[in-house]
């Protein structure tokens, strides 16, 4: 398997931030000064042809997406970055950003004159306070060094680039909920039809949403080439990924692997097998809003497809580990609670299942509940699964359904001994 | 012209067209909370689900634009699952007050309840409550009855235009709420209970008054400015209860203002006169009609020179009746507001005008001279109203003699020297003129309240010689 470490090459040393460490060590705004020799056509071009795909979750044609954004426009069209890195268990944005926010931004310069907008806005999740101080320092270094501003890299192109902190929404990770709070707005997705970002996105105008990690490729693609970028992982699902681990391994952290990575390959030989000697129970391979495989179907490949064959989703690459010492219903009501709270509220099913499903929960951990309450739980998510704005519905639902689902001999034995059977 | 399949039915659209408003003319209303015709949409109530062929998932079809050939399915079974799903999660919180709550009987809740919901409930856990809270001189908020549509957010931005309503909190907690709860400022917020599905906010004038399904409503005219906005009054027991508004996009659209909402209290106003009046020399005494009506057909035959005044709340039939029998006397034109129509002019961005009566287009049509070329001195003075203007003070001064024929209040006798009780705007038909000159005629709510009688009817027995008021 083809593997050369791109990102990770200085993570975890200190002063790695500022512009002079980033031309020493890497880019150095080369791959923009490629690219404007290149033209931003067959940046464009480069970009569609090294496959490249988003790295927030849902995994869109990075190009493509650009593609959409209409020709001739007379609207200002934006550039937005989405580092509201909230899913649990993800924490990659957070170290592109903290150890090289220069690549980062390079390559939302080369988006943006690509998509040719004059305005790039990092919508940043507000817990990331250091993060988001780096981004300033770093914004203002490029400012100072002229890739940034009224004449970009002696272009004549105007370019500016403002941080914007979020206010500790979950939600403001989706796109659109995402716009209306950087407008001002209460953080809630909106409908699509009719505002699809690429037409009526940021103030009305066309606007590309893209992942902190999928404008870090770009600079690397510019430079090093599609072909190159393809040379990593299997066919539609190339390119170096971050994989962050959290849970039960011996060795938690963040992994840069090429795409297509074994699950258990990374579990056993990277993070060095379950801690305490205890066995693989179950793995949230996408963060918490991926369904959960259990350590039989943890023999699967880390890439989007593959995933989506095995019945889950790459998603963030948030991968949470869980162990056999574990009652999964106390994992489901953490699941359960985080979802409830961070419901906008704006659909009625998301909005009333989210919290029926914690109640739920709460009373078959605690030994109180009913047979008949795990197909109640099944059918609520049924219920939730599509009918919603945003995919937020789905993303409480699939993991629930999936846990009940997988382990319902586990839950059905909360019901019988009327006490969780983890507990002494 | 394009069509769309609506289960089975073609149906024709015009560009832009939402499935939701397409299938309805056809008959096939598709359930909905949050949509509203006169309001921005946005589909988060999701009770609109309906299937269309070709897509994944199920799509809202009050915003889902319909395409030429598109075929959409409103009661698939996979349809008829998620609304019922829907309807389900709105029960999950809500309290099912509906024995004390007043919109039971006209709530969509109830209505969709019966039409998709399910027989059993399976959620046994506490519900969220919260306490009432009184948003100003029209609404109260039942907050635990709300279902979350935001109409009532939206109605304030888009309708009333100030925006002084929000949602606080997020997700199971949000709250709908007036910005620091400060009472509503709106001068149509009596439309929130028309707009609001459920029994959230409910206007206190009709709050506990009558469970809705022993009254009846007739289609009317609201009287209190030259607007003339369409409305229907409901009533039982010949008690009218309350005024809803009528669409009528080339009027009021779907509103009307609370001025007018609450502008019928004096038809059963304890102050209100509703037998004939004859002035004694300390005070009034009631009279039957047939014992009145011969001193007051002398007083009017004795009468040279006659003055009337018509309040412009009369219809265009009474002006017509009037200038007929007293067709040797000077005619004027009375509304408190303003002299001439000129004057006249929108108070607001929505619907209210500065002329309160509704008819001072049509009396200026009918050949009526402004109120301020009345001169004092004639033999005898004639006004003529329906109530919503009042009598004026010191207007019987003016003349020797003076007759009040309409709607009079108590308060409102002195100088009189006889009161003849008629008729409210909601107790005749007639037609009234607005401030662009567009007719509008309308029958009768409810029957004459007390001994007031129609002044055709008053008029007649004036002149026949049995003296009866029929």
């Amino acid at each position: 398997m083809n593997h050369e470490i791109v990102f990770s090459k200085y993570y975890g040393e200190s002063q790695t931030e500022g512009l002079d460490y980033y031309k020493k060590h890497d880019y150095g705004y080369n791959a923009l000064l490629k690219a404007i020799e290149m033209g931003f056509e067959k940046v464009h071009q480069e970009v569609k042809d090294s496959g490249l795909r988003g790295r927030g979750g849902a995994g869109f044609p990075c190009g493509m997406k650009w593609g959409f954004i209409p020709k001739n426009t007379e609207k200002p069209i934006y550039l937005v970055i989405n580092a509201d890195e909230s899913e649990p268990g993800t924490f990659k944005d957070r170290a592109i950003m903290a150890y090289q926010p220069h690549l980062m931004i390079e390559g939302a310069i080369i988006s943006a004159m690509t998509i040719k907008a004059h305005m790039i806005y990092v919508y940043i999740r507000g817990e990331y306070v250091k993060e988001a101080k780096i981004l300033d320092a770093a914004i203002e270094e490029a400012y100072k060094a002229g890739y940034l501003g009224k004449n970009v890299a002696g272009t004549g192109y105007q370019l500016d680039m403002v941080v914007h902190r979020g206010a500790g929404a979950y939600i403001c990770g989706e796109e659109t909920a995402l716009l209306n709070s950087l407008e001002g707005k209460r953080g809630e997705p909106r409908i699509k039809p009719p505002f699809f970002p690429a037409a009526i996105g940021l103030f009305s105008c066309p606007t590309v949403v893209n992942n902190v990690e999928t404008l870090a490729c770009v600079p690397m693609i510019v430079s090093k080439g599609a072909e190159w970028f393809r040379s990593f992982g299997p066919e539609k699902n190339h390119g170096m990924k971050l994989f962050c681990i959290s849970g039960h391994v011996n060795r938690p952290g963040l992994y840069e692997r090429p795409m297509g990575y074994p699950l258990m390959k990374l579990i056993e030989e990277d993070c060095g097998g379950i801690w305490k000697g205890r066995k693989l129970k179950a793995a949230f391979p996408g963060g918490s809003s991926a369904p959960v495989l259990t350590a039989e179907e943890c023999n699967v490949n880390l890439d989007f497809d593959s995933l989506a064959k095995a019945g889950s989703m790459l998603g963030s690459a948030g991968i949470m580990v869980i162990d056999d010492a574990t009652c999964i219903l106390k994992v489901a009501i953490r699941t359960a609670h985080f979802y409830q709270v961070e419901s906008c509220g704006q659909c009625t099913p998301c909005r009333e299942g989210s919290m029926w499903l914690k109640e739920l929960h709460i009373r078959l951990e605690a030994g109180e509940g009913k047979v008949s309450d795990l197909d109640l739980i099944e059918d609520i998510c049924n219920n939730m699964d599509g009918t919603t704005i945003c995919a937020f519905g789905e993303a409480t639902a699939w993991p629930l359904r999936s846990m009940v689902k997988k382990f319902r001999s586990e839950y059905e034995q909360h019901v019988v001994e009327k006490r969780c059977p983890f507990e002494g | 012209m394009a069509k769309v399949v609506i289960d089975g039915v073609d149906v024709e659209f015009e560009a832009g067209e939402k499935i939701i408003d397409v299938a309805s003319k056809v008959n096939n209303h598709i359930p909905r909370y949050c949509y509203h015709e006169g309001l921005s949409i946005v589909a988060q109530c999701r009770m609109c689900l309906v299937e269309v062929e070709g897509q994944r998932k199920l799509v809202t079809a009050c915003s889902t634009p319909c395409t030429d050939g598109m075929k959409v399915s409103t009661k698939s079974e996979k349809v008829k699952k998620a609304v019922s799903g829907v309807q389900e999660f709105l029960l999950v919180n809500h309290p099912l007050d509906c024995p004390i709550c007043d919109q039971a009987g006209e709530c969509s809740l109830q209505e969709y309840s019966y039409k998709h919901g399910q027989e059993d409930a399976r959620t046994d856990f506490f519900r969220r409550t919260y306490i009432d809270v009184d948003m100003g001189p029209s609404i109260k908020k039942n907050m635990n009855r709300c279902i979350h549509c935001t109409r009532c957010i939206r109605y304030c931005d888009e309708v009333g235009q100030i925006h002084e309503m929000i949602a606080q909190q997020r997700g199971n907690d949000t709250e709908i709420v007036t910005i620091d709860g400060n009472p509503l400022q709106t001068a149509y917020a009596g439309g929130l209970a028309d707009v609001c599905p459920v029994g959230s906010l409910t206007t206190k004038d009709f709050r506990f008054k009558k469970r809705v399904w022993y009254l009846r409503s007739k289609d009317t005219i609201c009287d209190g400015c030259s607007q003339g906005c369409n409305i229907s009054a409901s009533f039982e027991s010949n008690l009218i209860y309350r005024l809803e508004p009528r669409k009528n996009m080339d009027i009021n659209k779907w509103w009307m203002c609370d001025e007018g909402r609450y502008g019928f209290h004096h038809v059963h106003s304890p102050s209100r006169v509703l037998g004939p009046l004859i002035k004694t020399s300390d005070s009034f005494e009631s009279r039957l009609w047939g014992d009145l009506i011969p001193s007051v057909s002398a007083l009017v035959q004795q009468a040279k020179n006659i003055s009337v005044v018509v309040a412009a709340d009369a219809t265009l039939e009474e002006v017509a009746i009037l200038k007929t029998h007293f067709s040797s006397a000077n005619f004027y034109s009375y509304s408190p507001s303003v002299e001439k129509t000129s004057e006249d002019k929108a108070v607001d961005h929505l619907i209210r005008r500065k002329d309160k009566s509704p008819n001072l287009k049509g009396l200026e049509e009918s050949g009526l001279r402004p109120f301020s070329e009345l001169k004092s001195g004639s033999d005898l003075l004639i006004f003529f109203n329906a109530g919503k203007v009042r009598v004026p003070y010191g207007l019987a001064k003016l003349a020797k003699n003076a007759i009040a024929i309409g709607v009079a209040m108590k308060e409102d006798l002195n100088g009189w020297n006889y009161v003849l009780p008629s008729l409210s705007t909601y107790e005749k038909s007639g037609t009234f003129v607005n401030h662009t000159g567009m007719k509008q005629k309308f029958a009768a709510a409810i029957a004459p309240v007390g001994l007031s009688r129609p002044l055709n009817k008053i008029l007649e027995a004036l002149t026949k010689s049995d003296r009866k008021v029929g």
